[in-house]
């Protein structure tokens, strides 16, 4: 049974990219290009992992986090942001983020993080 | 003054002397010119001593010198001075007088007088300084041969019978004395005129009133001089002193229109300088006007430098020597702070010259005057004037007007440092905005090429590629160098975009300005706080929109600042919207418009001033809108606004439209 991930991200072209990628790795992965698409595939494909960008044009990344950890306990989740900020960083491990990941993303950094998932 | 005077009186009595065709006529203008006669020892001595400086130490000689001629001048009109008058044709004058034993005195008196000035004024040169002694030179030369001549006429009333030639010496002691005032400014010569001008008409009104009123009472009442005196008296004080000062800005007015031009240039320098916010721009054109106003051979600004607690020259003009600077606790330094008093190394009406010490200093930067530029209480620098070119001492005037310029410039120097620092911090703040939209525009594009490799790379690791058609390949490197390449298009965009806006612009260099062009150029800066805080943005551009002569970048800033502000206004969700427009006199109007919080009623007075900020603690600099402002009018704009809590606020600019 392949584990499920959900990718939200508001750059169509790097949703596509991301996505073909994690199939290799033998994911089976969902996406969304903004907070309310993502909110609506949680419920609808009940993913393993969610690898979600922080700044989205409607909804913030750290309320679809929010959402997510209280409905699915479980879910693991990967915020993917292209800015650094410790206090950012260290706000979202303490809400339920499993992880916190930086662009440019490094596709054998996430294989491996998935796997220990 | 006094001794030109009395010799006037003397010559004047004594051309008529000679012209005498009676004897009676003889005695009138001979008693006329001893009028002149009997105050020149002492007026002469008097002016000695002045010149000298030895006025204090004299004084009393000096009191018994105007004395003695009082008393001779009452003699004058008796027989013991003068008994009859002589014809005496011979001697190219008409009539001569027989003196009298009292004359011999006045003699006595005359030549005790002339002689003890002669041998100050000898003394005084051994001791002067060089300029000082060059004066006195002349003077006594001037003197000499005055006196020399003037002596002459004495020969006759003692019975030596020689044309008095020497009467034509006295011309040339006048002439000569003449030439040293002007050239040696042994006294200023229009402040000479000036007052004595102002003293002659005083003079001729309270003469004219107590004449005019004597004759009225005299026909009206029956001469009554108490009463005539009493209402002279009253009418003279009541007009006395309003007169006075008519005819001293009258004089400055006509007489001496140059000098006046020039403090008239200084006061609208002076309304200037406040308003230009570059330090250099500040300084130098002080230092220009300054140059073309006094002609000082040297000038120079000094501003402190915080850091080092030292004065340092900012800018000079005629000192080879740049690298001067001023420890906070040098002497002149320490003379300026305490005082508040410009330095003079020489005595200038009542402003006492500084120490010897200090005037060492002063003579590194060469200079006559030290003006101090004073902030409330702290001196932040001072500007240091030479030698006039023209040889002319600084006057009181001149130090008056100084002063007034050295005050404003305080004020202008500091404000141009406040906006430079402002200037520094709005640059940074900008410079955040972009990063943010660097990060954006730059960040995302590489994300996607960068993880389009690896997804290619990753592929080709692990077979992915290895049941594909050599076409299906090539077909997928064309579309991920396809993609690639729009990607980096989107990159060298921004970068165009930023490296354009970001220059800094150092100098004022207006040019036509396209206004929609420049406010995509703002918007596409801002846009990234913008779309990140969900706020739309509506540009309503007519198409005919006159171009504005103004300075690029520095309309960029502006509208950069105004819609960054207005985005800031906007709490949660809102829009801009960018109006663009041509009013009905020709001028192009642009609107700001937002949706935001509006400014508070009791702010809205306050909002352009420095360092005012609306955005609370952590919001802003506080610094945008007084620079917006100083940009706007720079490029001969106009900038207003209307805000109404809760609903929003709108910025207009109005520029004049270009050509």
């Amino acid at each position: 049974m392949k584990k499920k991930v959900l990718i939200v991200d508001d750059e169509f072209e790097f949703v596509n990219d991301f996505a073909r990628g994690l199939e290799m790795f033998g994911y089976e992965v969902y996406k969304a290009g903004d907070g309310q698409a993502a909110l609506n595939m949680i419920e609808k494909a009940i993913p393993d992992i969610i690898l979600c960008d922080y700044r989205l044009p409607d909804i913030d990344g750290d309320k679809i986090l929010e959402k997510a950890k209280a409905k699915y306990p479980k879910m693991k989740f990967v915020m993917v942001t292209a800015y650094y900020d410790e206090a950012v960083e260290n706000r979202l491990r303490k809400i339920g983020a499993d992880e916190v990941i930086y662009k440019p993303i490094v596709l054998a950094e996430i294989e491996a993080l998935l796997a220990k998932f | 003054m006094l001794v030109m005077l009395s010799v006037s009186l003397w010559s004047f009595g004594l051309a008529n002397l000679a012209k005498s065709s009676s004897s009676s006529e003889g005695l009138f203008w001979d008693r006329f010119l001893y009028c002149g006669s009997v105050f020149i020892p002492s007026t002469f001595f008097h002016f000695i001593v002045a010149i000298l400086g030895t006025k204090d130490s004299k004084k009393n000689i000096v009191l018994l010198g105007y004395f003695l001629s009082l008393i001779f001048f009452v003699l004058n009109f008796t027989y013991l001075f003068r008994k009859y008058m002589f014809p005496a044709t011979e001697t190219g004058i008409n009539y001569l007088p027989r003196v009298g034993f009292i004359y011999n005195f006045f003699l006595l008196f005359y030549a005790f007088y002339l002689i003890y000035a002669h041998i100050l004024l000898w003394k005084g040169i051994k001791q002067a300084a060089l300029q000082k002694r060059n004066q006195l030179k002349y003077v006594l030369s001037a003197a000499l041969i005055g006196f020399a001549g003037g002596l002459t006429t004495f020969f006759p009333p003692m019975n030596i019978r020689i044309p008095p030639i020497g009467n034509y010496f006295v011309i040339i002691y006048i002439f000569i004395l003449t030439y040293a005032i002007v050239r040696h400014q042994l006294m200023e010569i229009e402040v000479i005129i000036k007052k004595t001008l102002v003293f002659a008409g005083m003079f001729v009104f309270a003469f004219g009133v107590f004449v005019t009123i004597t004759l009225l009472v005299s026909r009206l009442i029956g001469g009554n001089s108490i009463i005539s005196l009493a209402v002279s008296a009253l009418i003279i004080t009541i007009f006395l002193r309003p007169l006075e000062t008519w005819l001293v800005n009258s004089t400055d007015k006509f007489l001496f229109q140059k000098k006046y031009e020039y403090k008239q240039i200084l006061k609208a320098f002076i309304d200037e300088v406040i308003m230009v916010l570059n330090l250099d721009e500040v300084v130098s054109s002080t230092l220009k006007l300054l140059d073309q106003t006094l002609h000082p051979y040297t000038s120079a600004i000094f501003i402190l430098n915080k850091a080092e607690d030292k004065y340092q020259l900012y800018n000079a003009s005629g000192l080879e020597d740049k690298s001067i600077t001023f420890s906070s606790d040098s002497r002149l330094v320490t003379f300026l702070k305490t005082s508040k008093d410009p330095a003079v190394i020489k005595q200038i009406d009542g402003i006492i010259g500084v120490s010897p010490e200090i005037a060492g200093e002063m003579a590194r930067l060469k200079a006559l005057v030290v003006l101090p530029l004073m902030l409330h209480n702290d001196l932040i620098g001072f500007i240091s004037l030479g030698k006039k070119k023209s040889d002319e001492e600084y006057t009181k005037e001149d130090l008056e007007v100084l002063l007034d310029l050295a005050r404003t410039e305080s004020i202008a120097i500091s404000n141009a440092q406040l906006i430079t620092e402002a200037a520094q911090s709005e640059r940074r703040a900008a410079i955040g905005t972009m990063a943010a939209g660097i990060y954006h525009e730059i960040g995302n594009p590489l994300n996607i090429i960068n993880t389009k490799i690896q997804v290619f790379l990753v592929g080709i690791e692990r077979g992915f590629y290895n049941n594909m058609s050599r076409d299906e390949i090539i077909q997928e490197c064309r579309n991920i160098l396809n993609d690639t390449l729009s990607q980096t298009n989107r990159i060298a965009d921004i970068t165009r975009r930023l490296s354009n806006f970001a220059k800094p612009s150092k100098e004022f260099k207006p040019q036509l300005v396209n206004v929609p062009e420049e406010i995509d150029e703002a918007i596409a800066v801002v846009s990234h706080d913008l779309e990140l805080e969900r706020i739309k943005i509506d540009k309503i551009m007519p198409l005919d929109l006159p171009q504005v002569l103004a300075d690029r970048r520095e309309m960029q800033q502006i509208f950069f600042n105004l819609i960054r502000n207005a985005a800031q206004a906007i709490e949660e969700t809102g829009v801009i919207t960018v109006k663009g427009l041509t009013t009905q006199d020709s001028k192009v109007r642009i609107e700001i418009q937002d949706t935001g919080e509006g400014i508070p009623e009791e702010k809205k007075n306050r909002i352009f001033e420095p360092f005012f900020t609306t955005k609370g603690p952590k919001g802003g600099t506080g610094l945008g809108l007084s620079i917006v402002r100083q940009l706007v009018w720079r490029n001969r704009g106009e900038i207003s606004f209307n805000s109404l809590t809760g609903i929003g606020t709108t910025f207009i600019l109005e520029f004049p439209k270009g050509a």
